[in-house]
């Protein structure tokens, strides 16, 4: 016998989070970006449908307002990708929270994403997705340093051999 | 009137032991003691708690978290409610206090009773450490000493106080069952220091040799102790033989069966009621709740004794103490040598013969003792087919007797036996290696529980 933890009433979570989007405007304005409510509250349910399809629950206002705080300022963003880039950001979020058995907090979570999506993905959400998060929740679930690169630590001791190799010679 | 002396509709016997909480909201609005705008609120309130409890679980990390997280911490919650909610006297005044305190509260309170309730076990747990037996027997060893200790090294009082860490294996005469957390650590606990207290009235390796006579391989068993020991202990009450022997053999088995034969099971409740009594007076047990807890066993025993004398199985119930190491000897007479002259003679006569038949003959005839046998054999300096078939003539435990009595050793046979004697030695070890494996065992087994005089 167990409470129905969906009894939550989602209408007003539904509220909270839409205006919290809805106050991230002012601040993503400067980057020439803008939200409309439509277009918050359709977030929110790309938030719901991630949470419920992955098997999370979350309570209070949730982190869209901070992924969009960290990814407004992104040169790879304007506003005609900006919407469909954040609901792909939230998808791959809850993802990953599952991928790390939920070792990296919301914060750490979002910097990395923010990281690798400037970075090495050059605004690619697929790179994102399925190369750069995927090896970093691998090395969180196995100890590691999130950024340990296998493949780039094999090329370098690869190179410092043959530079050894040519030293000797 | 205050509304907390009001008389409840609901049946507390329907009310779950381990999901009290949740239970009695159920049957208080089935009943109608909690209108459908209070019982939204209480859901709202339980899941305000839900979301504190989370953010303090993730340290403010994480907003979100698996639904199984929220569920244990969920389920931890409403279980530290019901901890408060079954402290007080009754279920009208949980629901006076559900409907009029903040669930919070309820739940800072069932925290406080919870802290409390985790010393009471640590003393319970003191306790069985104190009394705890001398044990051949695994699962109880392993319970008490590495089982138990994870549950006060691991129990969660914030986000897992229905859950029972540990391993606790040993089975007791009452089982807890509808309970969680530390209520069924402390119901275990107290339930296996009432164990305790009782079989350490009786000697360590008394028990150990009734738990013997119940299964010999009992130590890997999963069975309780003190059940087999209370059963004993009240078999010798009913023989009126001293309590703390538990020693029963099974003419005595059979006349507590013959006793109780036929008799309905009221009838045996009494008599184990009767025996019970006096037992506790022979013991001096004098803690009341000792004899609560073995007393409310006996319609079980009774129950188990009513199965046995239908199925004639009472020896199941009653058992006979058995010491495996004490195995028993038979004493094997080799029987008296004839007289020497009359051996000289039949010797001769023997190996003036000219084919084994005539030898045969005259064994069967003249030698009526296996000391005779040892001796003719010996003399007769048989080849391995003859030797063989006058072993035949013998009987098993014959052959185990003059086993034990030539032991086959080469190292103490060239210097301790004759040239004769170390041929019918090696016709022997021959023999045994050519006979069936069954028969062999059964000659090492009669061997074991021989003694050759």
């Amino acid at each position: 016998m167990s409470f129905n933890l969906m009894l939550f009433d989602n209408a007003l979570v539904q509220k909270q989070a839409v205006s919290e989007i809805m106050l991230c405007n002012e601040i993503i304005d400067q980057y020439s970006l803008a939200l409309t409510k439509a277009s918050a509250l359709e977030l929110v349910e790309t938030r719901s449908y991630s949470l419920e399809n992955l098997g999370r629950i979350e309570f209070g206002g949730g982190i869209i307002g901070k992924i969009i705080i960290v990814f407004c300022d992104s040169p790879y963003l304007s506003q005609e990708n900006f919407e469909g880039i954040l609901h792909e950001l939230i998808e791959i979020f809850y993802y990953y929270k599952n991928e790390t058995l939920d070792l990296m907090s919301d914060d750490d979570l979002i910097n990395y994403m923010k990281m690798y999506f400037d970075g090495v993905c050059h605004g690619s959400l697929d790179q994102l997705k399925f190369t750069e998060l995927d090896r970093m929740a691998r090395n969180i679930r196995f100890g590691y340093n999130p950024d340990y690169n296998e493949l780039e630590e094999a090329i370098r001791k690869e190179m410092e051999a043959e530079e050894k190799e040519e030293n000797n010679e | 009137m205050n509304s907390i002396d009001k008389h409840s509709k609901i049946d507390e016997q329907k009310l779950s032991k381990e999901f009290f909480f949740q239970s009695l909201l159920q049957e208080a609005y089935i009943q109608g003691e909690l209108s459908q705008l209070e019982s939204e609120r209480i859901q709202g309130e339980c899941l305000k708690l839900l979301s504190e409890s989370t953010e303090r679980y993730t340290k403010g990390q994480s907003s979100s978290v698996r639904v199984e997280t929220a569920q244990n911490i969920m389920a931890s919650n409403l279980y530290t409610i019901s901890i408060y909610l079954k402290s007080l006297p009754n279920v009208s005044t949980a629901i006076y206090h559900i409907i009029h305190e903040p669930i919070e509260k309820l739940y800072e309170y069932g925290y406080k009773i919870i802290i409390r309730k985790l010393n009471v076990a640590k003393y319970f747990f003191h306790q069985i450490d104190k009394t705890k037996i001398s044990t051949q027997n695994h699962t109880y060893n392993a319970t008490i000493e590495t089982g138990l200790k994870p549950f006060f090294e691991q129990y969660n009082v914030n986000f897992g106080t229905h859950e029972i860490p540990g391993s606790i294996d040993y089975q007791l005469i009452h089982p807890v069952t509808d309970l969680a957390g530390v209520e069924y650590i402390i119901q275990y606990l107290e339930n296996l220091y009432y164990e305790n207290l009782f079989c350490q009235k009786f000697d360590a390796d008394i028990i150990h040799e009734v738990m013997c006579g119940y299964d010999e391989n009992y130590k890997d068993l999963l069975d309780n102790l003190c059940e087999q020991v209370l059963q004993n202990a009240l078999g010798c009450m009913f023989l009126k033989k001293p309590v703390q022997s538990l020693d029963l053999n099974l003419l005595d088995i059979q006349k507590i069966g013959n006793k109780l034969l036929g008799k309905k099971q009221p009838f045996i409740f009494d008599q184990l009621l009767e025996a019970t009594n006096e037992m506790f007076e022979d013991l001096e047990i004098s803690n009341t709740s000792v004899e609560h807890y073995l007393l409310s066993s006996l319609p079980k025993i009774a129950l188990k004794i009513c199965t046995a004398l239908e199925t004639d199985t009472i020896e199941k119930v009653f058992v006979p103490r058995f010491n495996p190491h004490s195995k028993p000897i038979v004493k094997y007479y080799m029987g008296v040598k004839m007289d020497d002259k009359a051996y000289r003679d039949i010797v001769s006569e023997l190996l003036s013969c000219r084919y084994f038949e005539d030898k045969l003959q005259i064994i069967k005839e003249y030698i009526k003792t296996l000391a005779d046998m040892e001796d003719i054999i010996i003399a007769g300096q048989f080849s391995f087919a003859e030797a063989s078939t006058v072993f035949d003539l013998l009987d098993d435990i014959e052959v185990a007797a003059l086993v034990k009595h030539n032991p086959i050793n080469q190292e103490v046979n060239v210097v301790e036996y004759s040239v004769e004697e170390v041929l019918m030695q090696k016709n022997l070890k021959k023999y045994l290696e050519n006979i069936p494996t069954e028969r062999l065992a059964n000659i090492h087994k009669t061997m074991a529980t021989i003694e050759v005089i």
